[in-house]
């Protein structure tokens, strides 16, 4: 089992995240159930009456592994949105946009 | 209950019901997780537990399932028979289209030979409703209607009108075959006098599945999660309200919407676990 994968679901089930965030790492929800199935199995959380609970053995995992998945650089995973960056136009000047170019 | 823990269940029931072997399965499990993860935590609940309930006949399990429908006979019934004349349960107005009721004809003809009980009987098959009109029903013949599933009644009472226009076709020379009825259907059915071989018999989803006052509470939240399939009110609950739970080769639109229409939340459609190709 993959430990990043592993971390990111006992953190999705103790603080309610977003399940989608496993789709992220390119798993099918076959795979993300079948993982689940298996963090029962090796004891890291308990399946019963609906509900999933993370075991002792659970939370020692992942609060020893979660400051690794946040750890990384923002540069690394956030994108810069270049097609809307706009130079900045000096205090005093006055900007008039052409008609053409409005969306509305 | 989380989308994680729903996530989990419906694993299970495709496991329970071995529905990860069929063909059509990622496209299934795919849509039932994609929503699941966007239905509110007791309409989660909801759509698992009537999942769980849920009926999935593929196309290559036509066969056995159909012959075991033929099977499902006592032989003292069949012993003075000489001919067996098949027609498939559609409306009259459907007769030139495909229908699943004749493509049944093609299993008959081809696995005859597995049904063992009628070895002696010889087959015949009626297209159109102008060969039904001609058919003159001798003591040992009988006239068997066929469709895979039926749901309402809606179309077998349409047949039985232009049947009923024939004086030879008496109720207790036809038999009904199917794979799968509802219930009420076949005990309306059974009333009219009408016997019925059949594989699986469907509950309804909801309504024979809880108490009354629970019925209604999932009914009324059945309708709320309707109200994001745009579309479903023609067939709110399943077609006459039918409340089934069953796909067959198509999933006929008996089956409650949520099966099979898509869903809508925040602008965003969601593939139906059960899409029919024919669905926008």
């Amino acid at each position: 089992m993959n430990e990043l994968n592993l971390t990111l679901l006992l953190n999705i089930i103790k603080n309610k995240g977003n399940v989608l965030r496993l789709k992220r790492e390119k798993l099918s929800f076959r795979q993300i159930a079948e993982f689940t199935e298996q963090a029962v199995t090796d004891g890291f959380i308990t399946y019963s009456d609906n509900k999933i609970i993370l075991t002792e053995l659970g939370e020692e995992f992942l609060e020893l592994h979660l400051p690794a998945t946040k750890k990384k650089n923002k540069a690394e995973w956030i994108e810069p949105d270049i097609k809307n960056k706009i130079k900045p136009y000096p205090k005093n000047e006055v900007f008039l946009p052409n008609r053409s170019e409005f969306s509305f | 209950m989380e989308a994680i823990e729903a996530i989990l269940s419906i694993n299970r029931i495709f496991k329970k019901n071995k529905w990860h072997e069929k063909d059509a399965q990622d496209l299934a499990m795919e849509g039932f997780c994609r929503l699941l993860d966007s239905l509110e935590p007791e309409q989660r609940i909801l759509l698992l537990e009537l999942t769980n309930n849920y009926q999935w006949i593929s196309h290559d399990e036509y066969r056995d399932k159909f012959v075991q429908a033929m099977e499902a006979i006592s032989e003292d019934q069949l012993t003075d028979v000489k001919k067996i004349h098949f027609f498939p349960i559609i409306k009259p107005e459907d007769e030139n289209k495909v229908k699943s009721g004749e493509h049944l004809f093609y299993i008959i003809k081809s696995f005859k030979r597995l049904m063992t009980k009628y070895n002696h009987i010889q087959f015949e098959y009626l297209k159109t409703f102008d060969q039904l009109q001609a058919l003159k029903l001798e003591s040992e013949e009988r006239l068997f209607l066929v469709d895979d599933y039926i749901g309402s009644g809606d179309t077998f009472n349409h047949c039985l009108t232009e049947v009923a226009k024939n004086s030879s076709l008496s109720s207790s020379a036809i038999k009904v075959v199917c794979i799968a009825i509802q219930e009420d259907t076949q005990l309306n059915l059974v009333l009219e006098g009408y016997a019925v071989l059949k594989t699986i018999v469907l509950k309804k989803g909801i309504t024979d599945y809880n108490e009354r006052a629970v019925a209604e509470e999932k009914k009324t939240l059945m309708r709320e999660i309707e109200r994001n399939i745009p579309g479903s009110k023609p067939v709110s609950l399943g077609y006459n309200e039918t409340e089934a739970l069953i796909t067959m080769a198509r999933t006929p639109d008996n089956t409650f919407p949520i099966f099979w229409k898509k869903f809508r939340k925040e602008g965003k459609y969601f593939d139906a676990p059960f899409a029919r190709y024919d669905e926008q």
